[in-house]
């Protein structure tokens, strides 16, 4: 029997992709809830003035992704090559969908004081453990039930999972938080979205329970000739190990900085530096991610055929040279100063005085300056001054806050450059999956794949926001485009060493 | 081909301990500062990066080895 008749038919391999993509998806989806909602679930459970609250809730979200998905990459990594495929990535989406669910049942720190934060971290660590574990055996079980000739086109299908489930995780919040008052959804209505969880995690349950184990794994095991101990066999032994830092080092940690710089750090660029307001930001890129998510399936069908190593090292270099550019464009679009003000029409509150909550003899003093621009910008102002009640005190330095709501005349210019980015990433990371299975042996490929993956994305990635950040305010100068030399930097080497030494696979698989 | 591939390797073994370093360091002196200001999150942050980052910085450095020692230098398939 040849390999492809093995595999399923078209409209059998449509069911199984749905199936995994589905749970993937929700898995993304309850990984990204926790971030989406970390302000409600910073007042709930992590108040800030109790540091060891303060400390749970660092470790919740800095552990979560850059320590424990690695490790669950490397524990259900080992168990889906021992086991197989279809019962580990079902044990992680249970493990994820229980966790996300448990979460929105905690009661808050001020019912059961510090258990609460201990419950709460306990359970984003499984989730970052769960999600460490699905996208290797979710990618593998789809591969392995590909044709090998169109193994780009449908693990792409995994690959957009993580993109739809961001945009599904914020549709889903925006959706609980219009329809109810703001007190209301700080006080429980932030939860709904973990109980729904609940409901979607089942009906994949049911769904998964019911898909066949992938073919080449259960020929593997049927022949006996599956490993006992696959970390072993990754990293113990050279000539795999070599393939693993080879994976890391020549595609996935450029990968990686490329994806998160245009799915987040982009955000926070418009949203900080540029003072854009959020809801025009959010929506914004979030129509930019809604064109280019399709590029996904594009890039990685078309890596069926020419290969995957150009195809995503084209995605790196384009990022490496185009991407400060587009965020310096991003600037200029949004920046007040390059646009012509309607003087006349410049409005200025007069100083509201108030006491300050936090010491009521204080007052504190809030001017409002909003100003308009001929393209339909407005760009507002708030100084804010504390009067301190005891006059020997030392004035305090004004609290400036500036918000700037674009024209619509910009809508299309920003998105069109935040698509750039993301297309960049689609390039990178499209074809990621079924280069990274066909990178390694059937035996030990859910291992292989999955460390290089979740250090690559969850570590290289991951810290985007937070090396960028630093780097800004180490610059002399507090420049802007600073925070842009990590992933331009780490991109860059991945470029040099892929170009090198990355094979250029094309259905290049070792099955056994 | 060879040849650069040995020279990248070489170049990896520089920037692996170079960065490692850096970050250590500068981790060590915001450590520092942040118990100084009684900051348990900047504690608790550079910890974590220090921890994930050098074991990935070791590893940058075996690629690095087995790349000047030539041996991705067979047809990799």
């Amino acid at each position: 029997m040849s390999q492809t008749q093995q595999h399923e038919s078209s409209s059998g391999l449509a069911t199984i992709i749905a199936s995994s993509s589905v749970g993937t998806l929700i898995e993304w989806y309850d990984f990204y809830i926790f971030g989406s909602l970390a302000k409600e679930i910073s007042t709930q459970f992590f108040p800030s003035d109790n540091p060891t609250a303060a400390f749970l809730s660092t470790l919740a979200t800095f552990a979560a992704g850059f320590i424990v998905r690695p490790f669950g990459a490397l524990f259900f990594g080992r168990l889906g090559d021992i086991v197989g495929r279809k019962y580990t990535f079902l044990v992680t989406l249970l493990l994820m969908g229980g966790a996300t669910f448990a979460i929105g049942l905690i009661p808050g720190y001020k019912t059961i004081g510090a258990l609460a934060p201990i419950l709460v971290l306990t359970l984003r660590l499984l989730q970052g453990l769960a999600i460490g574990g699905e996208y290797g055996g979710a990618a593998t079980y789809v591969a392995e039930h590909s044709p090998v000739d169109k193994r780009g086109f449908w693990t792409s299908w995994i690959q957009i999972t993580a993109t739809v489930g961001l945009f599904v995780s914020l549709m889903v919040i925006l959706l609980c938080r219009n329809s109810m008052s703001k007190e209301a959804f700080a006080d429980w209505g932030w939860r709904v979205p973990f109980w729904l969880s609940i409901l979607m995690v089942g009906i994949s349950i049911v769904i998964r329970l019911r898909m066949n184990e992938s073919p080449l794994f259960a020929k593997l095991k049927s022949e006996g000739k599956t490993v006992t101990n696959p970390l072993a066999e990754s990293f113990g032994k050279k000539e795999n190990f070599k393939m693993v830092l080879l994976a890391l080092f020549g595609a996935i940690c450029g990968q990686g900085v490329v994806w998160y710089t245009g799915q987040f750090y982009i955000m926070n660029f418009i949203k900080g530096s540029c003072a854009v307001e959020a809801a025009q930001a959010e929506t914004w890129v979030g129509i930019a991610l809604l064109l280019a998510t399709p590029f996904f399936v594009v890039f990685a069908t078309l890596s069926d055929k020419i290969g995957r190593k150009w195809i995503m090292l084209a995605g790196l270099a384009l990022a490496v040279f185009t991407t400060k550019p587009i965020f310096q464009k991003v600037n200029a679009v949004t920046s007040p100063k390059n646009k012509t003000e309607v003087a006349d029409k410049m409005v200025a509150a007069p100083a509201a005085v108030k006491p300050d909550a936090k010491n009521p003899l204080d007052m504190i003093s809030k001017t409002d300056t909003t100003r308009f621009y001929t393209d339909g910008t407005s760009f507002k102002t708030t100084t804010e001054i504390t009067i301190f009640a005891d006059s020997t005190k030392k004035a305090a330095k004004p609290k400036v806050t500036k918000v700037v709501t674009l024209g619509a005349s910009n809508k299309w210019s920003v998105i069109g450059l935040v698509f750039l980015l993301v297309l960049y990433a689609t390039m990178a990371y499209g074809p990621v999956a079924a280069f990274l299975v066909e990178l390694f042996p059937t035996r030990i490929r859910y291992t292989s794949m999955s460390l290089p993956y979740h250090i690559g994305n969850g570590v290289f990635g991951g810290l985007v926001p937070f090396i960028g950040a630093l780097l800004v305010e180490y610059s002399p100068t507090k420049d802007i485009y600073a925070g842009l030399d990590y992933p331009i930097g780490v991109a860059a080497l991945c470029l040099v060493i892929g170009i090198f030494f990355l094979p250029n696979n094309v259905n290049n698989v070792d099955e056994a | 081909m060879d040849i650069i591939k040995k020279i990248i390797g070489v170049l990896c073994m520089l920037i692996a301990p170079t960065a490692a370093y850096l970050l250590t360091t500068n981790g060590i002196a915001k450590i520092a500062a942040a118990d100084a200001a009684n900051k348990t999150n900047a504690t608790t942050q550079w910890t974590i990066l220090i921890l994930i980052f050098l074991p990935v910085m070791a590893g940058l450095f075996l690629f690095g080895l087995y790349g000047a020692k030539g041996e991705y230098s067979e047809e990799i398939k």
